[in-house]
Formats: C-alpha cells, sequence, structure tokens
C-alpha cells in the first residue's frame, strides 16, 4: 500500500487501515512493525516536516515472502542519521542513569523492533525491514 | 484511548486502556503534570489494558517520574505485558520505575 499525510489526525485515522496490511504477519512480528512504523511517522511529522502541514509524508508499505518493509519519506532536508544508527547498532541503549531524558527513544525503539533500518542519502527517508520468514533474527545489530 | 483518574490515600491512580499513541500522550502528560503542580508525588499507572505505547507515552512517565523523584514520590507502573513489556525492556525503563505486576 502507498499513502500519504500531511498531519498527525490524518495519520491518526489511517492507522487501523495500516494495521491490518500486517495481518498475515505473526502478531508480535505485527505488533514490532506496527510501533517502528508509527514512531518513524512521528519522526518524519514531526523533525522532517517540522509540524508543518504544508508538507507532507509518504508511507509505503511492501511485502515479499520473507519480509515486510515499510518506508517512510518526509519532506524535510534529512539529518545526520550516521551517527545515531551507529549509536543504535552498538552497546544498546545506555543503562537508566541519573539523567533520564524524556525525548529521543524513537530510533532506538526502531532498531529493537526490525531486523535491519536503512536511510536514503540525506537521510529524509528511513526504510524498515522486518523478517517473517523461518530464521529470522530479532531486533536490529544485536 | 480511555484515561481513568483518581486519587486514594494521597496516590493518583491511572487506569489506563487502548493504545497511548502521540496525541494521548499528550493528553496525559497534561493531566499527570496537573497533579504533579497540586504536590502530588505518588503516581500508579494502572497498564494492564494498554496494547499500545511508542517513545512519546514513554516520554511522558519518565516526566513524571522526575517530578515525582524531586518531591520523594515515585511512579509505579502496573500490568505491564505483550509489546508494551517488550518497549520497557527495550529501553530499560523497566529499571527507572517501580514494576508491579
Amino acid at each position: 500500500m502507498m499513502c500519504s499525510f500531511s498531519s498527525l489526525a490524518e495519520f491518526a485515522s489511517l492507522r487501523a487501515k495500516i494495521f491490518n496490511e500486517f495481518r498475515e504477519v505473526p502478531p508480535q512480528a505485527a505488533s514490532e512493525l506496527f510501533v517502528a512504523l508509527n514512531e518513524a511517522v512521528n519522526n518524519a511529522l514531526f523533525h522532517g516536516n517540522g509540524g508543518d502541514a504544508g508538507r507532507s509524508v509518504l508511507l509505503r508499505i511492501a511485502r515479499s515472502a520473507t519480509a515486510v518493509v515499510v518506508s517512510v519519506k518526509d519532506e524535510g532536508g534529512g539529518f545526520d542519521y550516521r551517527s545515531r544508527l551507529a549509536a543504535c547498532r552498538g552497546k544498546g541503549l545506555p543503562a537508566a542513569g541519573r539523567s533520564l531524558p524524556e525525548t529521543g527513544r524513537g530510533l532506538d525503539i526502531i532498531c529493537g523492533c526490525v531486523d535491519r533500518v536503512e536511510f536514503n542519502g540525506p537521510g529524509n527517508e528511513i526504510v524498515l525491514i522486518k523478517e517473517i520468514g523461518r530464521g529470522k533474527r530479532r531486533g536490529a545489530g544485536r | 484511548m480511555k484515561q481513568d483518574f483518581r486519587v486514594e490515600d494521597g496516590t493518583v491512580v491511572v487506569k489506563l486502556s487502548g493504545s497511548m499513541y502521540v496525541e494521548d500522550a499528550a493528553v496525559l502528560r497534561e493531566r499527570l503534570l496537573e497533579f504533579s503542580g497540586k504536590d502530588y508525588s505518588r503516581f500508579v499507572i494502572d497498564m494492564s489494558l494498554v496494547d499500545y505505547i511508542d517513545s512519546s507515552g514513554l516520554g511522558v512517565l519518565v516526566a513524571i517520574q522526575k517530578r515525582a523523584l524531586q518531591k520523594s514520590g515515585e511512579v509505579t507502573i502496573a500490568g505491564l505485558q505483550g509489546i508494551v513489556r517488550e518497549l520497557f525492556e527495550l529501553t530499560r525503563l523497566n529499571k527507572v520505575f517501580t514494576v508491579r505486576e
């Protein structure tokens, strides 16, 4: 499926339809994928497009025999995903310490919920790959 | 998402049910900050009927925990299950809150 939206309200009205796209995916994998997709969309709407309703987010979902591939593209200028992804693939999340940030967990959650995360060059498109076939490994970079 | 608030012996007990998307997290944040502003520092969040949460919802719980700790209170999270439990463990926030079955 492919759809585009410009606001959280618009996206909210599409959530049930989107989740339904995962009806043939095993329930736990479907839940994880749905969490990662929502995180990616929130990032695209609020960070990528900066909450500007004049900009759209394009969401595409494709499925093969062994994987579901979700792509979320915004109209922002991208960001330095390389260092963030490296941190994601590193030791995992830091132990909960005294400094307890209220934000910044989105990409870590995405990495933990799908098998592979890729970005396009500028970083305004994220691709989430969730394997659903046999012998899949769990969690990106683990 | 349905959010029910009541106060029992000075503790704010919040019963959540449904999916906590970013828009629900904003509502919850406002209500919890209201209680925190009235000097409540002990919170129990019952999540046994919550089937979805993401970083926005987790951020709200962290925000209220920080305020509670400043006033020598705490946030207890009850009834984690399924994907919600999985995300608390993934982000290690299960070590930040008192988690009750």
